[in-house]
């Protein structure tokens, strides 16, 4: 059981804190609702270059690492489609160096033409890195845009391509900062050897002067319903080819979204696994498969991928995993089976819980999603699910007109 | 240009700090089984849940043959004769469990995590599968397969390739420390070769147990009742000696990949492992140089020149040997500007002593990541394997806190002077 208390300030910033005296440490976590998929079409990957520009100073801080290295502490952030996380664990007896760091850039980011080109060279390293220099590089890149016709999901974080990056100006950093980086539309966790009392009354002093922002509105356009099957064909050089099949499912509030995450323990977690034992073990069609779900706020994507056995034609490697999925799709599992991925998902929770930047991370993401108690209980919607729920479920999922597939072939040259 | 106006409250105040100077370290307790096999225990977790460690001296330093090691550790995962493969993996999940296993430089590992409530139906499948493992041909073929895959995929990336040459340029192609796989070394692997492999080194007089978690009496009792029999007694491995290459003088070598976006760089040299007399202060001098994110290295190359994503140094510690290593990838038109400053850095510890501020910056940091990397039994335990493999134990970190106390900017320019001279690098470039 996590324990956690709430609070919110005038201006809107939630704050939870979530007391563990049993570490030294103390970790705070801060989430900005804003995301790749509040970006516009031609400029993508703004999201993620922004959160570089936060640790280029602040009003009274040049740099934002400096300080708080010398306080014995660390920090670090990520990106996704949906939210930036920044999250900061030092000794508990610095505490009050992270709200001093925190509230500075939340209330007046320091950004200038020199820091915007250093980040943007940074980010098109990391983008080369990533994207670029490996094998299969761009497969988020072709799943986004295939499996996405309207949603903003059709971009990764990194962003489209590097143009996009090179093209952001100064006033794009100054529109953002303001519109997003602000206190209501902010989560705070602070976690850790750490008091309430101590916590309202930092959060007071450092973030309760910090202006509220406008309003939010997000309206974003909803992925209709996939009425017909996609396919596209690459040719790259890769050492091998590999196939990608991508379904459309809920969302992260969603039954289906419990559900399909449970199905593709199922289907390819490990040797013990339905699609391992056919098509890897018995069959011989596929290196190895994968199974899982991409977990995002709005409705997700359950994605299926394997690499063929050399030799082995992907169209009848493909063909077997259909056949697979459908056997799936029309059978009533287990009671053991389903008894089994319910209790791997208990274990992942209690040792989800052990780490303390963990729990803050996860009670931040919680309270964004409408109920941080699901820290406690989310577990229980696992439970919950029947046999019959795996069943309607897969059959909604796993519709051949609901998916998309990308045939990635090794280039023989 | 700053966005946003200032308000009341004095934000130039620093908030005052304060330092972290002494540790209370979670100290093993130690057992033995009756068997002898010597048992590290360290418990305190809420959550109730387990990991259990069996390590072995069945490293790469110990084969006849390549992949022994790895493919024997990974193979461990593919169940014994009573639990084949698929009961193997399906009862592991049926009870909410998972294992890890790898074969390192000198030790193989097989690691459980197991909620406590599950570990009397968990524990006896594990013990079957360590004492006496499968290692069914079809498996092994399979698992051959997929790393093969994995392994093409590999041999197209620069770090990768860099990594590899960089490790035989220090050791020489032949030694465990040196080699990386190559796709041939598959194709001499056979059953035999595991199974021999097994019995020579998995055996209770060559392995050590690390329990961690939430570790009470019946957590022992049962790993008494699982492994502390005489069944498994065995040899402790004969000495193994390699041949290993000189090194000690400069290498440059570029290996151009056509159309690569970046060049993976490797900088560095041979040293020593953790037990040598200086590792401990060499350890500051690396941390100064690029062991952090406000390192020299990632200062100037990062967030000054925006040459790489990251660029990070460290100190390789293994039972026999140690190395230095600088590691970033970088764009192809900025390579040699980015070598010439890992150099200028290199010689600026040399020649200038490190200010006040900047030590002091990295001292306190160097606490807080201890006290980080220590919070918690799992952690301690992990900590704790990278000792006893030297026959090191905590007071060794107690060590560590008094170099971080103590060191001074003088020693530092002294062992910058000694060990990170430019003129004896290896240079390894792929890309």
């Amino acid at each position: 059981m996590v324990q956690y208390e709430r609070f919110t300030l005038d201006n809107g910033l939630r704050v939870l804190v979530q007391e563990d005296q049993t570490t030294p440490l103390a970790a705070v976590n801060i989430l900005y609702d804003v995301g790749a998929r509040d970006e516009t079409p031609d400029k993508t990957g703004f999201a993620h270059l922004f959160e570089h520009l936060m640790f280029e100073g602040s009003a009274n801080i040049e740099n934002f690492d400096e300080p708080l290295q010398r306080a014995g502490g660390e920090s670090n952030a990520f990106t996704n489609n949906d939210i930036t996380n920044y999250y900061d664990v030092l000794p508990a007896a610095n505490l009050e160096t992270a709200f001093w760091l925190e509230s500075d850039r939340m209330l007046s980011l320091d950004i200038n033409e020199e820091s915007l080109e250093l980040q943007r060279k940074v980010v098109i390293e990391e983008f080369k890195e990533n994207y670029l220099n490996q094998p299969y590089g761009d497969v988020w890149h072709l799943i986004s845009e295939l499996a996405y016709k309207v949603h903003p999901y059709q971009w990764p974080t990194i962003g489209k391509n590097l143009e996009h990056i090179e093209g952001f100006k100064l006033n794009d950093v100054t529109q953002f900062y303001q519109k997003f980086y602000v206190p209501n539309n902010a989560i705070m966790i602070v976690g850790g050897s750490v008091t309430v009392d101590q916590v309202k009354s930092l959060s007071e002093k450092w973030f309760g002067d910090i202006p509220a922002g406008k309003p939010i509105e997000r309206n974003l356009p909803v992925e209709p319903l996939q009425t017909s099957k996609r396919e596209i064909e690459i040719v790259a050089d890769v050492p091998g080819d590999a196939l990608y099949k991508l379904y459309h499912m809920g969302d992260r509030n969603s039954l289906n979204f419990y559900v399909m995450d449970l199905v593709s323990d199922v289907l390819a977690h490990g040797n013990a696994s339905l699609l391992y034992r056919r098509l890897v073990k018995e069959l011989g069609l596929f290196t190895e498969i994968e199974a899982y779900v991409t977990g995002t706020t709005d409705a997700g994507l359950m994605i299926l991928e394997g690499k063929p056995v050399p030799g082995v034609d992907m169209k009848k490697a493909e063909k077997a995993l259909d056949e697979e999925l459908a056997k799936f799709a029309n059978t009533r599992i287990t009671e053991r089976e389903l008894l089994k991925v319910k209790n791997k998902q208990e274990s992942v929770t209690v040792f989800s819980e052990v780490n303390l930047l963990h729990r803050a991370m996860n009670l931040a993401y919680y309270e964004l999603l409408g109920d941080a108690n699901l820290i406690n209980n989310e577990m229980e919607k696992y439970l919950a699910i029947t046999e019959r729920d795996v069943l309607e479920q897969s059959q909604i999922v796993f519709n051949p007109e609901n998916c998309s597939t990308i045939y990635y072939y090794a280039d023989k040259k | 240009m700053q966005i946003k106006n200032k308000t009341t409250l004095d934000r130039s105040v620093i908030p005052a700090l304060a330092k972290v100077e002494h540790l209370n370290i979670l100290q093993p307790q130690k057992l033995s089984l009756p068997n002898g096999i010597p048992v590290y225990v360290f418990t305190g977790l809420q959550q109730d849940a387990v990991r259990i460690e069996w390590i072995f001296k069945a490293g790469k330093w110990y084969e006849q043959q390549r992949l022994q090691s790895s493919m024997a550790a990974r193979m461990m995962r593919e169940g014994s004769k009573t639990y084949p493969s698929h009961e193997f993996n399906d009862l592991l999940d049926f009870y909410g469990a998972s294992v890890k296993s790898f074969g390192g430089a000198d030790t193989a590992s097989f690691q459980l995590y197991s909620l406590n409530k599950h570990l009397p139906q968990v524990l006896p499948i594990i013990e079957e599968v360590i004492k006496s493992p499968l290692f069914d041909a079809r498996d092994l073929e399979i698992v051959t397969q997929s790393n093969r895959e994995q392994l093409k995929v590999n041999m197209m990336k620069p770090d990768y390739l860099a990594d590899k040459a960089f490790t035989e340029s220090l050791y020489g192609s032949k030694h465990p420390y040196g080699y990386e796989l190559e796709l041939a070394d598959y194709d001499n692997l056979t059953r035999n070769a595991l199974l021999s492999y097994h019995q020579e080194f998995y055996n209770a007089s060559n392995c050590t147990i690390i329990v961690s978690g939430n570790v009470d009496d019946y957590v022992i009792k049962q790993l008494e009742r699982q492994f502390g029999s005489a069944n498994w007694l065995g040899n402790k491995p004969r000495t193994h000696v390699h041949a290993e290459l000189d090194g000690s003088s400069r290498v440059s070598r570029h290996e151009p990949i056509t159309g690569s976006y970046q060049s993976a760089i490797r900088i560095g040299k041979k040293l020593f492992n953790k037990t040598h007399a200086e590792y401990q202060q060499l350890s500051m001098v690396n941390t100064i140089l690029g062991g952090y994110f406000g390192s020299r290295l990632m200062s100037n190359i990062r967030e000054d020149k925006g040459f790489t994503y990251g660029i990070y140094s460290g100190l390789n510690s293994m039972r026999n040997g140690g190395h230095f290593i600088i590691s970033t990838e970088v764009g192809v038109d900025v390579r040699q500007a980015a070598i010439d400053e890992i150099y200028s850095e290199m010689t600026r510890l040399q020649e200038e002593q490190v200010d006040a501020e900047e030590l002091e910056l990295v001292k306190n940091y160097m606490m807080g990541r201890l006290q980080n990397g220590l919070d918690g039994p799992f952690k301690v335990a992990g900590m704790y394997k990278g000792l006893y493999l030297y026959d090191l134990d905590i007071d060794y970190l107690y060590g560590l806190v008094e170099t971080i106390n103590t060191i001074t900017p003088e020693h530092i320019q002294e062992l910058a002077n000694k060990y990170f001279d430019p003129a004896t690098m290896h240079e390894i470039t792929v890309g």
